[in-house]
């Protein structure tokens, strides 16, 4: 404070040398004169912008803000009422009345004093029953009761003098705490509560509006429940009150949102009402929110009279407590417990198992103390003080011993399993964007869960917990409904464990749909809550800041989202669309920029990389990335634009900088790593591949793309081997990584090792790639007939070329099915040249098709498409062994014995050599086996 | 009277040495007189005539305070009095205008609505006392020299003689002074 009051001075000083110069000269002056402080240059300059402001100040706006208050007649502060109070200040307002703090004058003790507005107060009928009411309170004594103690008729007039009480109402205390009360802070305050409303319904009065505002809490704890001078007495036939709430400004110009239902279609109502009230009241303690409100009161009414709220949940609420709470706002009263009084024992006894569950905290936290007081001692340490651990680190284990509900395991593997939606105002495909982008989002907010990728859950149409759990080792699954009503979404959160279909948690919870630009950060929050992850202040900032306000907006981009997810080309257009509509909406928007890039890239990809599609992606991108410039997912784009374009170097800038933005995105590294790869940086890739795994080390794509980098670029299998088979640890019942892994076993020439692994991961599911491999493993057994069988499979589930070929491969040689062969090769040409039709110098079709023309015997055309295929990879060893191949089938020895020489040079594995049926001849010439031998000496090659 | 009077001198006392607490106190026994003045005053005076509250003020005291008592009869304590409890009147009042408004307009127009709603007080009473309580707690002169200025309504001169300060750093603390508050109070409306 010293300092600061040195500063000011200094900065007055300054401040009045540099007035005293020419406005025009007065910041040069300063920026000279003090050019060695520059924190009075920033603070003498931000004065010299509020210059003009301070020309606002004036006496006169005293004058006439004094003469508007003293000619404000409602205006009472500081006049004498009924003879005794002296009105000091307004302490509250209302819909129907205002607060006065008054002084007595003898007693000097401050009263609240509440009057009813002029347009109430005026009314005589109102007038009367308000009084009649009032001197009913006053026989009302209670410890939680705001006692009125007096009522004052003065002239036009009227006063309830009531206790004053000193604290802050719960509404303040829920604004403050923003976040629901644990049970032990809740228990001791309804109790309380149940307490005061039992004593009124002695007496036959009914409160008719308890809600928190009403609700005082004093700093030792107290409840008061306040303005009882609203309250109505019932009379003795409480059935025959129908003609007292007939009128309904009486009931309904209070607050709504804890009315009773039966008080809103002024039905008869009883004491019972109360509970409903209260109930709300209690709901919104445990639960954060009353399950009622909405923005109108007539839809807040509505909902009152016909939705039950979802049970409460939450790790502490026990079922029983929840139970009380949910009985109090039941529709019927008669459903309702049967008065305050019971409410109040039930209560209690919640209060107990409570209390029970600290007793069983305390003997822990003791036995944990005195373990450690022993350790120290035994040590040597003079323990002075011992820090007690906090209550969660051993709440687990007296959750288990209570079996109060199930626990959270530690490492958690999530899945998002595809939301179940009831009403169709949106597109299936905005719910596949939210989909999309709430998983991500989990993904990189927390490194403490891993989460499946939304991608790998459509592509294997997983729609199961059990499912997902054997197929990407996910140990939890988060799903839910939503329900769109007419004006809100109605959320229910579950998540469950994968191997059991047991429900570990609820979050019910509905948003507006005027604010369905929060709904996906809404449901992170609840994924967060159910998986027991607290957020930091910083990760719930960046969960609001969505890049757009407009809800209209981040509707259209999470659409767009959801077409670029189905990958289809029409899809494209349709997913650019979206993103246009969303710019519409708000064309400052970062996010949906880089979405727009995204889909001219994939309809770009798909029209072979047309360079204007290029373009239009790139200049949406960089507007991403202008708007934005720490948009990772701008940054993103770009890296795959320039990866597309070929510009390696720029790409993995772009790269960089989403990871530098986002350090756990193991998506941007293996993105990096392939194109380290594709330039031939090894070194880098392998780093880059390894980076991506140690950020998701339970993420088993990870390894695979680590394993298929040693695997198909630097040929090292045992490498691959280690890495596929990490993968198929982390989930064993996955096919896909057991078929990597029989493909890698093929490569080196482990057949039987390869059968294995194909044939467990056809047992789990009978996929195309790992018949094919199968097949392939056998044909390197040289077992033709079960080559055959697999290939068989294969093309049943996948009728293109490829299968096809490889049967006609496997029936060639077995003699009986020659002729079969021939005309599956003849199938297989057919259908490439289909493919050649779209994409005629598409190498991967021309060597293949070559290979079948040889198989025939068509020299011409299996010549002219292995130039092809050669011409656009000149020096790729699998293109030149299958030259071999071809040129060996037409006899031409000395170039087929070229081919494969050049093949094994180029890195060409021995064993895929020798995996060849079809190079069984050519391989015994004395010139391979010599080549071999010096290969195999060099022991460079497996 | 002469019980009501005497607790009047006294509050006025404590208040001149420095006891927030009076002010609290003296507030409703001057307002409700100040009211009452007003009203006389409206009714007689010719439209256009403003309505000068430190006069007001000072016809209160008037009224009330024995004006031999030693401690009162100095007019720096009357000046010093009257602004702090003009300031603590205006504010009490915006005070209760913005509940006022929130409490009704929260209930009965829907959510949107009540958010578009935006008070149209030219000066905001209660983030400029805000930002004088800020100055006051870094240089009490200058709090106070604003205070008397505006809330009093007293010249350089009068301010000068009430400190006992010169004129030249009236001028000064002034000019600095306002410029600082106006600051201040934007910065306090602009926050959420």
């Amino acid at each position: 404070m010293t300092k600061n009051r040195e500063f000011l001075t200094e900065v007055a000083q300054a401040f009045s040398e540099v007035t005293k110069a020419q406005p025009n000269a007065r910041r040069e002056f300063l920026s000279q004169t003090y050019a060695d402080r520059p924190d009075i240059v920033r603070e003498v300059e931000s004065l010299l912008d509020h210059q003009a402001d301070a020309a606002r100040f004036d006496h006169s706006i005293v004058v006439d803000a004094a003469a508007e208050m003293l000619q404000d007649t409602e205006n009472v502060i500081g006049s004498l009422v009924g003879g005794r109070y002296v009105i000091r200040r307004c302490i509250g307002s209302g819909a129907m009345a205002e607060v006065y703090l008054a002084d007595h004058v003898t007693l000097k003790t401050p009263f609240a004093l509440k009057r009813p507005l002029p347009v109430y107060r005026g009314d005589p009928s109102y007038r009367s029953r308000f009084l009649a009411e009032a001197r009913r309170a006053v026989l009302l004594k209670h410890d939680n009761v705001a006692r009125v103690h007096d009522v004052i008729n003065e002239g036009q007039d009227i006063f309830v003098v009531m206790e004053h009480v000193e604290g802050e109402t719960l509404r303040s205390r829920m604004n403050r705490m923003e976040r629901p009360f644990s049970v032990s802070e809740f228990l001791p305050i309804a109790l309380q509560c149940a307490s005061a409303l039992a004593a009124a319904h002695e007496k036959r009065i009914v409160h008719l509006d308890v809600k928190p505002e009403n609700i005082m809490l004093t700093p030792a704890g107290q409840v008061k429940i306040c303005d009882f001078g609203v309250a109505r007495r019932l009379s003795s036939d409480s059935s025959n009150d129908t003609t007292e709430s007939a009128d309904p400004k009486w009931t309904l110009a209070g607050t709504p949102a804890y009315m009773a239902p039966e008080v809103i279609l002024s039905q008869s109502f009883d004491e019972r009402a109360d509970l409903f009230s209260l109930g709300t009241v209690f709901y919104e303690m445990l639960g954060g929110r009353n399950p009622f409100i909405c923005p109108t009161t007539m839809s807040t009414t509505a909902r009152i009279v016909s939705d039950m709220p979802p049970s409460l949940a939450g790790p502490e609420i026990d079922k029983a407590l929840a139970a009380i709470v949910m009985r109090m706002l039941a529709k019927d009263p008669a459903a309702r417990q049967a008065s305050a009084n019971v409410v109040m024992e039930q209560l209690k006894t919640s209060q107990r198992s409570q209390h029970a569950l600290r007793d069983l905290v305390g003997s822990f936290r003791e036995a944990l103390t005195k373990h450690w007081r022993m350790t120290a001692a035994a040590i040597g340490f003079v323990v002075i003080v011992v820090a007690l651990p906090p209550v969660w680190l051993y709440r687990d284990e007296i959750q288990k011993r209570l079996g109060l509900y199930p626990i959270i395991p530690e490492k958690k593997v999530v899945v998002v399993l595809p939301f179940h939606i009831t009403g169709n105002t949106r597109s299936p495909y905005y719910w596949t964007g939210l989909t999309y982008s709430l998983t991500s989002a989990l993904n990189q907010l927390s490194p403490r869960i891993q989460v499946v990728p939304a991608e790998d859950v459509r592509v294997h149409k997983i729609a199961t917990a059990t499912e997902a759990g054997r197929f990407f080792g996910a140990n939890l699954a988060l799903t839910g409904s939503i329900v769109e009503d007419h004006d809100r979404f109605r959320i229910s959160l579950t998540l469950s464990d994968t191997t059991d279909p047991k429900q570990l948690r609820e979050i019910p919870f509905t948003i507006a749909q005027s604010d369905s630009v929060n709904l996906e950060s809404r449901i992170i929050d609840a994924a967060f809550a159910s998986l027991e992850i607290e957020l930091s202040p910083a990760q719930q900032d960046s969960l609001k800041r969505r890049g757009t306000n407009t809800p209209s907006a981040y509707e259209f981009y999470l659409q767009g989202i959801g077409y670029l997810a189905t990958h289809r080309l029409e899809d494209a257009d349709k997913g650019i669309q979206s993103f246009r509509q969303a710019l519409l909406a708000d064309s400052n928007f970062g996010l949906a920029y880089a979405g727009l890039g995204e889909a001219y890239l994939t309809k770009s990809i798909a029209a072979s990389k047309d360079p204007r599609l290029l373009d239009r992606s790139q200049e949406a991108c960089e507007k991403a990335v202008a708007i934005d410039g720490n948009l990772a997912a701008g940054h993103g784009c770009l890296g795959r634009i320039q990866k597309t374009r070929g510009n390696s170097a720029v790409a993995v800038e772009s790269y960089q900088r989403a990871i530098d933005l986002n350090g756990a995105n193991d998506a941007a590294y293996r993105e990096m790593a392939a194109v380290y790869e594709r330039l031939g940086n090894w070194e880098v890739a392998e780093a880059a591949y390894q980076k991506a795994i140690d950020v998701r080390p339970d993420y088993w794509g990870n390894h695979i793309w680590l394993a298929s980098f040693y695997m198909f670029s630097r040929h090292e299998y045992q490498d691959a081997v280690k890495l596929y088979q990490k993968a198929v640890d982390l989930v064993p019942d996955n096919p896909l990584p057991r078929a990597y892994l029989c493909g890698a076993y093929i490569f080196m020439g482990r057949y039987s090792d390869a059968v294995e692994s194909c044939t467990r991961s056809i047992a789990l599911k009978p996929e195309k790639a790992a018949y094919i491999n199968l097949g392939v493993a056998y044909l390197g057994q040289r077992e033709f007939t079960r080559a055959a069988e697999a290939f068989e499979h294969a093309v049943a589930l996948d009728p293109t070329y490829k299968p096809v070929g490889h049967l006609a491969r496997a029936y060639s040689w077995i003699p009986e099915r020659r002729a079969e062969a021939t005309n599956l090769y003849l199938k297989a040409i057919g259908l490439a040249n289909e493919q050649l039709a779209v994409d005629p110098n598409d190498p991967d079709t021309n060597i293949m098709v070559a290979r079948y023309h040889a198989m025939v015997g068509h020299r011409d055309k299996a010549l002219s498409h292995l130039q092809i295929a050669l011409k656009e990879r000149p020096k790729d060893p699998h293109y030149q062994e299958i030259a071999a191949v071809i040129h060996d089938q037409f006899g031409e020895r000395s170039t087929a014995l070229g081919f494969l020489g050049r093949a094994i040079a180029g890195g060409y594995s021995l064993t895929e050599i020798e995996a060849e049926p079809e190079l069984d001849n050519l391989r015994q010439t004395p010139t391979i086996q010599a080549q071999i031998e010096s290969v195999k000496r060099k022991g460079n090659r497996q | 009277m002469g019980d009501e009077q005497d607790q009047l001198t006294r509050l006025l006392t404590d208040l001149s040495h420095g006891d927030a607490a009076a002010l609290e106190k003296l507030v409703p026994l001057i307002y409700g007189e100040l009211k009452k003045l007003a009203r006389f005053h409206m009714s007689r005076e010719a439209p256009g005539h403003t309505l000068q509250p430190t006069a007001l003020l000072n016809e209160a005291y008037l009224k009330f305070a024995d004006m031999r008592h030693p401690a009162w009869k100095d007019r720096k304590h009357f000046f010093a009095a009257a602004s702090q409890i003009m300031r603590h009147l205006l504010v009490d009042y915006a005070r209760k205008k913005r509940t006022t408004k929130r409490g009704r307009e929260a209930i009965r127009v829907p959510f949107e609505e009540a958010i578009a709603v935006s008070t149209d007080v030219p000066i905001d009473f209660i983030a400029l006392n805000e930002a004088m309580n800020r100055l006051a707690d870094l240089d009490p002169r200058k709090a106070q020299v604003i205070e008397l200025w505006f809330f009093g309504g007293l010249t350089v001169q009068e301010i000068a003689d009430t400190l006992n300060i010169g004129t030249s750093t009236v001028h000064r603390d002034l000019e600095f002074g306002k410029v600082w508050i106006a600051r201040e109070v934007q910065s306090i409306d602009e926050e959420p």
